[in-house]
């Protein structure tokens, strides 16, 4: 077996116990690093692929970022007093449903284009997933939509300021 | 690919875009740097939008596509975008007073609407799939805001998160969506896809997959939401009733006319080669012509029983987007022809009708039952009168403009082989005579009942009134008002617009 076949088995199982120990965690604030290590796994099945950028940016973003602001929640709502359970039972069937929906999906996604999806990483992807390809990318071909998510990034910050804002003007 | 640069080119052809945003931050810096708030602000938002209509007025003859592809810099594209300042132009006039009555913040007020103009602009422009996701996403999240502006008010609060919530959501599915076209046609511009499209094997290959169809059921289900069609318009009442009234009316017309102009860039022009293979053709236009009746039948027959104008309004727009998505679903160019027509005449007379309510808007949202409005023909006879002229041309009543709009719309929709929908659409219109002129018999004939009678003595200044009349509001009715009559007696204005976007 490749190494690189080992590293997949690898990293996917770690994922997916850390996953499922995501979800069945009493504690909400340990449900979320359990989460973040989730997603440390799916970041390097990203680097198996070659997409050392992308790895990168879900270590930082996701792992990181994201995590501390979920983290943040929980402890602020202080769950820990309480364990949070999902009473009823037609919530979590209809979670359920949602999820084998989703996985139904893209299993049926793999299972009809599997003769189209490549067998190994061609040369010229490889190059695509490091960051100065995604860098050269998003500041020629993508420049513009790059320039505008700023305008996003600026509304949400005006909108974080006024709800946060204590007197009015 | 990576050979791109920008060239002088690109830059003029976004102009208006860059004008608007770049007033958009001199606002916000504006405002932060003022030590007591003053109408600077709004002034700055004003001279901003007519300059970038004034940009888009001189692109307008332009033809082609500038950033490798992903911009319309087009007769089509700067149209809309002229119609969005138009719609900047006229909510801050109208908001000028308002605002200030009610204490909200006058520099985020005018940030936020430019910013939202900015997404507008994109989605109108936008030609390839990232450009209207972006679009999207920077016009509902300064939407987001701005329904929350009156952080004192618990309709307001309850406004801004429901609709950030449920905004959430159908971003998600519209991003699926793209997700599941770029699966489909290995690229998300739309020209691209246009074209893949009319090669018979692509097309083919495309259109009997699953994911084609799911791609295109989960743009649906994105922009039916926001453009409030049914049955994805649940937020729209809570959020028009509960958002400041001017800023639902800007929610309701420029907002609406972005998600509609991405709506038809993407089903009308892109996919519009679908019409080559007449059982795809079919099935597509059903999908919309159903959500269209629906979106009709249920907006139209819900705001008969509503008390509250705002509500009323907000049901109407669900009934307004059926009619629009009527034309759409014509699927080609005559549909979007039809459609820009039906939201150049939309803009006029829903933001008339929420200007009006938002000059008798008392504090706190009060004065906005039907009730109030008791008498208002005697005691403010100039603006019941505006009030009457918005209320017939939504109506869909002659000499005003609505009445072009909905006949281009049911026209398109009739020589697309939509005869039975568009019958059906207009039995759905009858349905709406009813609720529309209710405001205008009330207004008229009927006495104020006693104690309830503030509102319509309220130019004597006992009663404070949020809006009060001032200039500028007037200003801004005026331009609606004479607008409509423009272009209902002259509808050749519009069409003559309309006919070159697809001139060859």
């Amino acid at each position: 077996m490749p190494l690189s076949e080992i590293a997949f088995y690898v990293l996917s199982a770690g994922a997916i116990i850390f996953a499922l120990l995501t979800i069945t965690r009493k504690s909400a604030v340990v449900s979320a690093l359990m989460l973040v290590m989730t997603f440390c796994f799916l970041a390097g099945i990203y680097l198996t692929l070659s997409a050392q950028f992308l790895a990168v940016v879900q270590v930082a973003v996701y792992a990181g970022a994201i995590m501390v602001l979920v983290l943040f929640v929980i402890m602020l709502l202080n769950l820990e007093s309480e364990d949070i359970r999902i009473t009823s039972s037609w919530k979590s069937l209809v979670g359920v449903l949602v999820a084998l929906g989703v996985l139904a999906q893209i299993l049926a996604m793999i299972f009809m284009s599997e003769d189209k999806l490549p067998k190994t990483i061609s040369a010229s992807a490889a190059v695509l997933g490091t960051t100065e390809s995604v860098g050269t990318t998003l500041y020629t071909a993508y420049s513009f939509p790059f320039e505008m998510a700023s305008i996003i990034l600026i509304s949400a910050a005006v909108g974080a300021i006024i709800l946060a804002k204590k007197r009015l003007a | 690919m990576t050979g791109f640069t920008v060239s002088a080119r690109d830059i003029y052809g976004v102009m208006p875009l860059l004008i608007l945003a770049g007033t958009g931050l001199v606002v916000l810096l504006w405002d932060a740097f003022e030590k007591v708030p003053t109408r600077t602000p709004l002034f700055l938002t004003i001279l901003g939008a007519i300059a970038a209509g004034a940009a888009a007025i001189i692109n307008l003859g332009n033809t082609g596509r500038i950033f490798n592809g992903m911009i319309l810099n087009d007769a089509f594209a700067n149209y809309y975008a002229v119609l969005f300042s138009v719609g900047v132009v006229i909510a801050v006039l109208l908001a000028e007073r308002y605002l200030k009555e009610e204490e909200v913040l006058v520099g985020e007020f005018s940030g936020l609407t430019l910013f939202s103009a900015c997404g507008m602009v994109m989605l109108a422009s936008g030609n390839d799939l990232i450009i209207t996701f972006l679009g999207l996403e920077t016009m509902s999240i300064a939407f987001y805001v701005l329904a929350g502006l009156f952080r004192r008010r618990r309709e307001s609060n309850e406004a801004a998160l429901k609709y950030f919530l449920l905004g959430a959501f159908s971003t998600g599915f519209f991003l699926y969506g793209i997700a599941l076209m770029y699966g489909t046609f290995a690229s998300t511009n739309l020209d691209t896809i246009s074209k893949a499209l009319e090669n018979p094997t692509t097309a083919h290959a495309a259109l009997t997959s699953p994911m084609f169809w799911m791609a295109a059921g989960m743009l649906l289900v994105g922009f039916s939401f926001k453009v409030a069609a049914f049955p994805f318009h649940q937020w729209a009442p809570d959020v028009y009733e509960g958002a400041p009234t001017v800023v639902s009316g800007f929610f309701s017309t420029a907002g609406k006319a972005g998600a509609f102009a991405a709506l038809i860039l993407i089903f009308n022009i892109a996919l519009g080669p679908i019409a080559l293979d007449p059982g795809a053709f079919t099935k597509m236009q059903t999908l919309l012509a159903i959500l269209a009746l629906a979106s009709m039948f249920y907006g139209n027959i819900t705001a008969l029983s509503q008390m509250n104008i705002k509500r009323m309004l907000a049901y109407s727009s669900v009934a307004h987007a059926g009619y629009m998505l009527l034309g759409a679903a014509a699927l080609n160019k005559e549909g979007s022809t039809s459609v820009t027509i039906y939201l150049s005449v939309y803009t006029l007379m829903q933001m008339g009708a929420f200007g009006v309510v938002a000059l008798l808007e008392k504090e706190s949202g009060r004065g906005l039952e039907l009730n109030d409005y008791a008498g208002l023909g005697r005691r403010r006879p100039w603006l019941a009168f505006i009030m009457s002229i918005m209320m017939l041309s939504l109506t869909g009543i002659p000499p005003f403009g609505g009445f072009f709009a909905k006949y281009y719309v049911f026209a398109a929709a009739i020589r697309s082989g939509l005869t039975v929908y568009a019958v059906l659409g207009m039995i759905a219109t009858l349905i709406s005579v009813y609720f529309y002129l209710r405001v205008m018999v009330v207004m008229y004939f009927r006495e104020p009942e006693e104690g309830t009678a503030g509102i319509a003595v309220s130019g004597s200044g006992t009663v404070a009134v949020v809006g009060g009349d001032t200039i500028s509001a007037w200003t801004a009715l005026a331009l609606a008002a004479i607008g409509l009559l423009a272009t209902g007696l002259f509808p050749i204005i519009l069409t003559d617009v309309a006919k070159t976007f697809y001139a060859p």
